[in-house]
């Protein structure tokens, strides 16, 4: 009896704990709901509307949806970023590891170059896509000017008005605003790395190398599954930066998903069959996510 | 115990704190809501009461982000608030090729509207299409609609509703450079051939360094609202309409009718084959074509006469050397384009009578036309087009083009998803990713899905 008693008293005591917790995360989870979830709902309701949110209100079902599926524009536009996506992330894994590596060293003016490597994170992506455009610029870009100079080219060439350039250019500004998070979250991992590892991988016979593949990666694995998820989906909703300098173009040479599903949403009102591929867009991001955390997993 | 009790209490006020915020909206809805019923009342106790209430006007206005007229924008609100002690005007400065994506966007939260907008020809019937605009017919006697020039009043009314306000008119026309035309012992040119032969008479190297440093036509080729527009006037000028309107008031797609292709073949030839439009034509939007005009790196630029404007606003030295001339081509390339505000149909009643009248004044109190006279536009009014400063040579192709006849107003909710199609077709081939072939063929495709979502 003193047995059931106590047990009673303990379920309330949990109870009473649970309804606490549930009491100091309400207010977020209303938040929540009201911010991300309801919009999210309601852009599924859109998709299956011909509509300009304001007087035209026409049923069409799946209609966007198979269109996605069967015209070429918007399966292209997202092997567009996928494309886009694993060169940026690529770029700023390799660059932020070089960097990063070279600022773990001791050397005489390590902060000061440490602050200058950030400094790309720093400013915002629309000044960082002005500064590439008149860098860039076929008529008074300084680019065209020095490659000129070095011989290199006889004439002015239009960098982001090539469709074989455009991507690639626009690639590499990305990779050049991007790369400082990666470079600061594999720093500040590379420091948390007990020197006492390397050192009796040295006595091991290990060279940089081994050490490198057997010890730095390993320690740094979790800070880089979070890093790839991050970066990753960030870039592969990317917008200010290619809008600005390119705004999709030249033709479809940089039409990431996400200014395809804007200029249609806002520029031709379509808001149904943008919502549409939003959705869709949201479930391949989904995918991208669980799909790094199964093969990231932390053994 | 307490401590729980407390942040229960806490997080039970923080919840309906919350709450409140989301539902205040829905409370200014009703609010809203009432207060048009209130304002229609105040419409039946007449219109007097408008001059003493005070009123706010706001204005979302892509004049007052250009220089160097932009500033008239503001004078003649200060001059107007001055006489109306009782009226506040809020001008929103934002540029012309936003604040349609803008107002589409706030169109869902109508509390949050402009009493009054910029607007054009071509971003109008999709702004009407939403709903957006008060007829005006409404508001302005014959007196105030008999002081607009022959043309205007129609090319601002859709389905007999006056959709906007005019302020000025921006037809399409070319400006080119009188001394360099001299000096090559060049013609204006009347139909595209010569315009192209014009161009490349026009087109070379002139330091002498082996590079071309100056070309012919001004194109704007970027993928945006001014490069569409023009590519739409070249097509309109070729005889091709895009679409029409079948009986039963569908939209069909006119993409298929005859020698399409060569007439968009010559326009993406002028820089893929003959090189007569400035190195990067993609990059080249409005602003920049218009200061390549004016620092005479080209000499043709089709264009409203705003371009002229920025032209001397740029150097000087140019006046006295600049002419313009009917777009080429045996049909007209050219809608009226009258610019000005359209009155907001969300506004209270005392907000429109307010809005109203502060336009009459707008149209009505310079009488230099300073506004118009440094943007280089042309007046909308009878007496604004016997203004001195349109007589010289630089803007009688524009005072041709508007005794030629314009075409009518296109009433087409989806112009802008034409515009769209247009610019990535030559888009894409100016950038070397399709041919010509190719792109017409997708543009075809395109307008089919466009036009199948309005009809």
């Amino acid at each position: 009896m003193l047995t059931k008693s106590s047990a009673k008293i303990s379920r309330n005591k949990i109870k009473n704990k649970d309804a606490a917790g549930y009491g100091f995360i309400s207010p977020a989870a209303m938040a929540m709901l009201a911010l991300i979830v309801y919009p999210m709902f309601y852009g599924l309701y859109l998709s299956f509307f011909n509509t300009n949110l304001v007087n035209k209100w026409k049923f069409v079902g799946f209609k966007y949806y198979l269109q996605a599926i069967t015209k070429s524009d918007f399966y292209s536009s997202v092997f567009l970023t996928f494309g886009f996506m694993i060169l940026v992330v690529a770029g700023h894994f390799i660059l932020g590891f070089i960097l990063a590596n070279c600022l773990n060293k001791k050397f005489i003016g390590r902060t000061f170059l440490r602050v200058i490597f950030m400094l790309p994170w720093l400013f915002p992506e629309s000044v960082i896509a002005l500064l590439f455009t008149w860098i860039m610029n076929p008529m008074y870009g300084i680019l065209n000017s020095i490659l000129k100079g070095l011989g290199l080219i006889s004439s002015s060439i239009s960098w982001l008005g090539s469709a074989k350039l455009a991507f690639p250019a626009v690639v590499f500004a990305c990779i050049w605003k991007g790369y400082p998070l990666v470079m600061t979250m594999v720093l500040s991992g590379m420091q948390s790395i007990s020197q006492d590892l390397y050192e009796a991988a040295e006595i091991d016979g290990a060279n940089k190398w081994r050490q490198f593949l057997n010890i730095t990666i390993p320690s740094l694995k979790p800070v880089l599954t979070t890093t790839l998820i991050l970066d990753s989906v960030w870039w592969f909703k990317q917008y200010t930066l290619v809008y600005t300098m390119t705004n999709g173009g030249p033709g479809t040479a940089t039409n990431l998903i996400s200014l395809n599903i804007y200029g249609t949403a806002f520029n031709d009102l379509q808001f149904g069959k943008a919502a549409a591929w939003g959705i869709i867009v949201f479930i391949i991001c989904y995918i991208i996510s669980k799909v790094y955390r199964m093969v990231l997993k932390d053994e | 115990m307490l401590k729980r009790f407390l942040a229960l209490v806490l997080s039970g006020i923080m919840a309906t704190a919350l709450l409140t915020g989301c539902g205040g909206s829905t409370a200014t809805n009703d609010a809203a809501t009432d207060g048009s019923a209130s304002a229609t009342t105040n419409e039946e106790q007449g219109k007097e009461t408008t001059e003493e209430e005070p009123v706010t006007i706001s204005v979302m206005c892509a004049y007052a982000s250009e220089d160097p007229h932009g500033q008239y924008v503001y004078q003649y609100a200060d001059a107007y608030m001055a006489a109306h002690p009782n009226v506040t005007i809020e001008i929103t400065a934002i540029s012309s090729n936003d604040i349609y994506t803008k107002l589409a966007a706030m169109a869902t939260s109508p509390d949050d509207l402009p009493t009054l907008f910029f607007t054009s020809a071509d971003q109008a019937p999709t702004l009407y299409d939403l709903g957006l605009t008060e007829d005006l017919n409404k508001w302005l006697d014959q007196d105030v609609l008999g002081q607009f020039a022959n043309g205007v009043v129609e090319a601002c009314t859709l389905d007999d509703t006056m959709a906007f306000y005019p302020i000025d008119v921006q037809p399409s026309a070319v400006i080119y450079r009188t001394d360099l035309f001299k000096e090559k012992g060049l013609e204006v040119p009347k139909t595209w051939e010569d315009f192209l032969n014009c161009a490349k008479a026009l087109t070379g190297d002139t330091n002498g360094d082996g590079e071309v440093d100056q070309w012919g036509f001004s194109m704007v080729g970027s993928n945006n609202s001014s490069g569409q527009s023009r590519f739409m006037s070249y097509l309109w000028s070729n005889g091709y309409d895009l679409i029409s309107q079948n009986t039963d008031g569908t939209w069909k797609n006119d993409l298929d009718q005859e020698g399409f292709l060569d007439a968009f073949s010559f326009w993406t030839d002028m820089n893929n084959v003959h090189g007569v439009v400035p190195t990067g034509i993609t990059e080249v939007d409005y602003a920049t074509a218009a200061n390549y005009f004016a620092m005479g790196y080209t000499s043709m630029m089709l264009s409203g006469s705003n371009a002229i404007g920025v032209a001397y606003a740029n150097n000087e030295d140019l006046k006295g050397k600049i002419g313009s001339f009917k777009i080429p081509g045996d049909a007209p390339g050219t809608m009226l384009n009258a610019e000005g505000y359209a009155l907001c149909s969300k506004a209270t009643e005392s907000e429109k009578a307010a809005a109203v009248d502060y336009l009459k004044f707008f149209t009505s109190n310079d009488s230099d036309l300073m506004f118009w006279q440094s943007s280089g536009k042309i007046p909308a009014t009878i007496e604004g087009q016997k203004a001195e400063y349109i007589t010289g040579d630089d803007y009688a192709g524009y005072l041709d083009t508007i005794a030629s006849g314009c075409i009518p107003t296109v009433n087409f909710a989806g112009l802008s998803g034409l515009k769209t199609i247009l610019g990535d077709g030559y888009s894409s081939v100016f950038s070397g990713e399709k041919t010509n072939e190719q792109a017409v063929e997708n543009m075809k495709t395109e307008l089919d899905t466009l036009l199948d979502d309005y009809n």
